[in-house]
């Protein structure tokens, strides 16, 4: 299934554990039964059953540099990433916080999710001076598939939102400043005709 | 002889000329003849002479006995009584003032020669005793270490400064007090009070080594956890006339001590953790793979399609060949078989990774638990290895490190044994981490500025009473005295760009083998030495 409207499917996977990386394709991706009969199947099955879930379009960082770069490099490109997963522990220079810290810096959207292991840190402690706490998601692991599946799909939806909002929110401002404009003149005319040239200007 | 100068003082005219030619035709000089006592007080203080003769009675104010306090107390100076006749009572009160000779009439010319050289020569005794003592005295005031001793019965005698402040006591006031009055010390745990110990010393004629873990609990109930010991003091003939006890304040390196034992359980709990995230990772793609292949299993959509298909057939097992051939579903059902085969043979490729990817893990698991395990009876996985070679290997690791920096090596490894039986990977590891920090501390020293001569990394290995010491020496920026305890914390680095991690992973090997690491550093710009220190059983069979 695609995502609705051509919504931003795009997930980045940060971990430095390969298993992890595949544990997210196969979560995100489930579907292995897509094939040849995909096609032919409407003939025989009354109702062709759709997975719940869109199709996320996976990205996946090694190191803290590295997701820190694939973020750079998405919003350089205007294509940006709606979900980043991160691992709170990687062995390179830059640790999974200190990555969440980074990438927040560049990209103000983007909704990351802190995946930690048995950590004696609690997320208190974690979360302690994060910009946009809001936009910030633990989850501990093990994490069950339907969870990842779940809050996946329910942040990149979000995201999309947002932005949608943000989106319209614009237009609605221009909207009424147009109104304003034509209101002003109307009135230094001295009567107001809503006629058709107007009511294009509002729009 | 000709260079002593002699002074007389004596009433008698005729007996005075008598002596300064006598003493003239023995070769002294003789600086003056003097009447009264003031007259002679005036003369030494002229002339400093080496030796006063001095008359026992003479007449005016002060009398010859008087005279020769001054002499002594004021001048220093070794008197020679001339006297008539033996006086008891004279005598007894010139022996008071101290250990002079004396000569009764006549004074022949040898008998004075004899006194004069016996007063000078015990004066000289006198001052270099006097001079060992003051020197002796000066010693155990300026050691570091609190020094008390005591008579026979356990009476104070002396104290250095440094015990009159771990004590609280002064000289003066524990002058004669019981030893268990000034020196009141108590077990750490139990506080029993073990004084008696010390007293046991007296007794015994042997050095009592005390143990640690005691507390010195000074005048005014400040505690010091110290380290000490006890020995008698024997005279010439071997009779024990006291007890002299060495202490020492142990606060810091018992905080050392504690910030290591700390260290090490915080390591513990780190390497807990890691071991937790390994597992936790690998229980994760347990629990998806085995959720996927549900998944697919429970609701494969592929086995209803194949089920829809199968029904459809069913429906048209009567008529199956016009099915086919006119039938617009009966058309793709060939085309649908061949599809599906072709889909659940992809299906099952893909099911097979995860299940190869499910077991993959669990065996992971399986390693991770049969390591700590391993861990655990770690004799069975030590072997031999050769210790230059093992030193060598270390130093290859950072060679480029060192190359850049042009850092000069030295091994010194002549009092090791050539082969260790040790865990190798641990071992290496703790080389590794030990001439990295040296690097570190190098660069440490240069960015400060204060890199003056070539930079140097000692490593020495050698045994000392039933232990195996590792000693890497740097002449890098070195470590306060006070920031020793604070190195192991993990917390700790002076680099800015260090982790202080490298350390706090050493003490956790060298603890692990029931050794120890501490420091020696005289400051900062000073250079470090860490010390590793194992028990002989840890690295030799």
């Amino acid at each position: 299934m695609k995502f609705k409207n051509d919504w931003n499917n795009r997930v980045l996977i940060s971990d430095n554990q390969e298993e992890i990386h595949q544990d997210f394709e196969e979560m995100l991706n489930p579907d292995f039964t897509k094939g040849l009969t995909d096609d032919l199947a409407e003939a025989f099955v009354s109702e062709v059953d759709e997975s719940f879930l869109p199709e996320f379009d996976l990205l996946h960082a090694k190191c803290g540099e590295e997701t820190y770069e694939m973020v750079k490099t998405a919003l350089e490109m205007d294509n940006p990433i709606a979900v980043a997963h991160i691992d709170d522990k990687m062995s390179s220079d830059m640790d999974g916080i200190e990555t969440v810290h980074r990438v927040r810096e560049i990209d103000k959207n983007i909704e990351i999710v802190i995946m930690t292991a048995y950590t004696n840190k609690s997320c208190a402690q974690i979360a302690r001076g994060m910009e946009l706490p809001h936009k910030l998601l633990y989850i501990r692991k093990p994490f069950a598939r339907e969870e990842i599946q779940q809050i996946t799909f329910s942040l990149a939806e979000k995201w999309n939102v947002e932005r949608e909002l943000v989106e319209k929110s614009r237009q609605l401002a221009i909207s009424s400043y147009r109104l304003a404009a034509v209101l002003a003149s109307s009135a230094k005319s001295g009567r107001f005709v809503p006629n058709h040239r107007n009511i294009m200007k509002i729009r | 002889m000709g260079n002593t100068r002699i002074l007389i003082v004596e009433d008698n005219q005729a007996v005075a000329e008598h002596i300064e030619n006598q003493l003239k035709s023995l070769g002294y000089t003789v600086l003056a003849v003097v009447s009264y006592g003031e007259e002679a007080i005036q003369k030494t203080e002229e002339t400093r002479p080496d030796l006063v003769l001095i008359d026992m009675k003479l007449e005016g104010d002060m009398d010859g006995i008087e005279v020769a306090k001054q002499m002594r107390d004021r001048f220093n100076i070794p008197v020679v009584y001339l006297t008539d006749y033996a006086d008891e009572d004279l005598l007894h009160r010139a022996e008071i003032t101290g250990p002079f000779g004396y000569m009764l009439e006549p004074f022949e010319e040898r008998r004075l020669h004899l006194n004069i050289e016996i007063a000078l020569y015990s004066h000289e005794m006198e001052r270099k005793f006097r001079e060992e003592g003051q020197w002796l005295s000066t010693i155990l005031k300026s050691i570091g270490d609190a020094v008390i001793a005591t008579d026979k019965n356990g009476s104070v005698k002396f104290m250095n400064p440094i015990a009159e402040v771990l004590t609280g006591w002064k000289q003066e006031e524990a002058f004669g007090e019981d030893l268990a009055e000034v020196f009141d010390v108590v077990t750490e745990e139990t506080r029993v009070p073990t004084q008696r110990h010390v007293m046991k010393a007296l007794g015994k004629r042997v050095t009592a080594d005390l143990a640690e873990h005691t507390i010195l609990i000074a005048r005014n109930d400040k505690e010091t956890p110290i380290d000490y010991s006890a020995a008698p003091i024997r005279d010439d003939k071997e009779n024990i006339t006291g007890v002299v006890l060495v202490f020492r304040d142990i606060t810091e390196r018992k905080r050392t001590e504690e910030a290591l034992a700390q260290a090490y359980t915080q390591g513990r709990l780190e390497v807990v953790d890691a071991i937790l995230h390994n597992i936790g990772n690998a229980i994760n793609s347990v629990t998806i793979g085995i959720g996927t292949i549900h998944e697919n299993l429970v609701n494969n959509r592929l086995t209803h399609r194949l089920v829809a298909l199968a029904d459809a057939i069913s429906a048209h097992q009567d008529d199956f060949s016009n099915y086919v051939e006119n039938h617009p579903q009966g058309q793709k059902v060939a085309a649908f078989i061949i599809a599906l085969a072709s889909d659940f043979t992809a299906q099952d490729e893909k099911l097979a990774k995860t299940v190869s990817r499910v077991r993959d893990r669990a065996e992971h698991i399986a390693d991770i638990v049969r390591m700590q395990k391993s861990l655990g009876r770690s004799s069975v996985y030590r072997k031999d290895i050769d210790l230059r070679q093992t030193i060598g290997d270390a130093i290859r690791v950072l060679g480029d490190s060192i190359r850049k920096r042009e850092i000069e090596i030295e091994i010194d490894c002549d009092n090791a044994p050539k082969e260790l039986r040790t865990q190798e990977s641990q071992f290496h590891q703790m080389l590794v981490n030990l001439i990295k920090n040296s690097i570190e501390a190098i660069d440490e020293l240069g960015a400060w500025g204060g890199l003056n001569e070539l930079p140097l990394i000692r490593i020495k290995c050698y045994i000392k009473l039933s232990s195996f010491f590792l000693e890497v020496i740097d002449n890098g920026i070195g470590i306060q005295k006070d920031k020793f305890n604070l190195i192991f914390s993990g917390d700790y680095t002076t680099k800015e760009s260090g982790s202080g991690l490298g350390l706090h992973s050493i003490a956790n090997f060298a603890e692990g083998w029931g050794g120890k690491i501490y420091p020696l550093s005289d400051g900062i710009g000073k250079g470090t030495t860490m010390r590793v220190m194992l028990p002989l059983s840890s690295v030799i069979t």
